[in-house]
């Protein structure tokens, strides 16, 4: 388990934003028999979520129009950026990095730390922890982008319920080094590797390469990995989550000599209600210190935790003040990251609704 | 704990009516098992019986009485 400390480092802006297009989970009704559909909503908690199905607008489209709002409505210039990390699971292209081309819409010419990771359903506090590693290592002020967005689900039209789970989101944060007297931001990350296959998207990479799976199966085998590509075991993931992330904020609260009492808010990844619930309850958190929006985006993923404090300052209205708020999350790797953070809120903004899509020149036949 | 009391708390996780349940019925004759239920026994085990049900565990599991087993 690692742990770490970072003063005079604050997060001076946060936004998100989400593909204009919602989803109703009961909409799905009709593709699965018995009413499943019901009470998969009434136990999942999850009604609706925002996705890119079909809109083209990818992770980086997402993160970029949340970053644009940082610069248009919050006083950010841009060319004191100097580090830009983008955390994906999906990215524009296999290579080069998502983030070169981030830097290159958003005209950060002068930003020269730039990079991707593919760190998962911890993307936001782990983000945190590496801009506050870069910056204790020189840079001054970081943007992060977290974002995870599916352009395509299923195969015509054919999906499974747990990819219903999932809504698309983007992420940006300002984080930098600042003179004012704060606390310092805690950050505590513990991985479990050999819970790998317990969250795991087998082929599409080297191990088990496409090119593979269509000589053996032809297009048969592509339209199933479409379908059932993204391998989940249920039962496993949820023993994990409600035993292990409890274990290890438990070890966050002895390392840094604190308990669920000394946050304004403890935002929980948004994984399904069943597991925040059983989450909140393990690590002593109050339900009106738990905020809960994944009856409106569903599970987001690495930007969980972040929507999740937008959504919650846009509908308690709560635009000012200091918030001192605990981040748990928890997800494939099989990894766990917690930090706490002070957020001003006048510095968290609405979250928008984007359609916008880069057009790079790129099509099906462009090279060949 | 006794037997009857361990039964209430498998018939509340599984989310069906009280005295339902005997150590012989069989979990998948019970319309309400299902991955959600098989979730809530995993939260109703550790909550009570400090234990951790892998995934293995739960697909082995035939009757209502091999969750009993468990229960010690």
């Amino acid at each position: 388990m690692y742990f770490g400390e970072f003063s005079g480092i604050r997060i001076s802006a946060l936004s998100a934003a989400v593909p204009d297009n919602c989803e109703k989970t009961m909409d799905m009704a009709t593709k699965f028999p018995d009413g499943e559909i019901q009470k998969f909503c009434e136990s999942t908690g999850i009604w609706e979520r925002y996705v890119s199905t079909g809109t083209g607008v990818t992770a980086s489209d997402l993160c970029i129009a949340a970053a644009k709002e940082i610069f248009e409505k919050l006083d950010v210039d841009k060319k004191s950026i100097d580090g830009l990390i983008f955390l994906t699971q999906s990215p524009d292209y296999p290579a080069p990095p998502t983030s070169c081309i981030i830097q290159h819409r958003l005209e950060l010419t002068e930003c020269g730390l730039v990079f991707d990771s593919n760190i998962g359903c911890t993307g936001f506090p782990y983000g945190i922890q590496m801009s506050c590693a870069h910056i204790m290592a020189g840079c001054k002020k970081i943007l992060l982008l977290v974002g995870d967005a599916g352009t395509e689900r299923g195969w015509s039209g054919e999906v499974t319920k747990d990819s219903l789970l999932f809504g698309d989101c983007g992420i940006a944060a300002i984080i930098e080094r600042t003179e004012e007297v704060g606390r310092p931001i805690q950050a505590g990350i513990h991985t479990i590797g050999n819970g790998y296959k317990s969250l795991l998207t087998p082929f599409g990479g080297e191990r088990h390469n496409l090119l593979q799976l269509y000589r053996e199966r032809g297009a048969e085998g592509i339209e199933k990995m479409f379908i059932y590509g993204s391998v989940m075991e249920g039962t496993d993931v949820f023993t994990f989550s409600i035993v292990d992330a409890p274990m290890v904020t438990k070890k966050f609260y002895q390392r840094f000599g604190c308990s669920a009492d000394d946050f304004d808010l403890i935002s929980i990844h948004q994984a399904n209600k069943l597991i925040v619930d059983n989450v909140a309850k393990r690590i002593k958190a109050p339900n009106w210190k738990v905020p809960i929006s994944l009856n409106l985006y569903g599970n987001t993923r690495g930007g969980s935790t972040a929507i999740n404090i937008c959504d919650y300052a846009m509908r308690e209205n709560v635009h000012t003040g200091i918030k001192h708020i605990l981040n748990v999350s928890f997800g494939i790797g099989l990894n766990i990251a917690i930090v706490d953070f002070e957020l001003d809120m006048s510095r968290c903004l609405p979250i928008i609704k984007t359609s916008e899509v880069f057009d790079d020149g790129i099509n099906n036949y462009t090279y060949f | 704990m006794n037997i009857q009391e361990k039964l209430s708390l498998i018939e509340e996780a599984l989310d069906t009516e009280e005295n339902t349940l005997t150590p012989e019925t069989v979990l998948e004759d019970v319309d309400s098992w299902d991955s959600i239920a098989a979730l809530s026994l995993i939260a109703m085990m550790d909550d009570n019986f400090g234990k951790t049900l892998s995934g293995s565990e739960i697909k082995a599991l035939v009757t209502v009485g091999d969750i009993l087993a468990h229960m010690e």
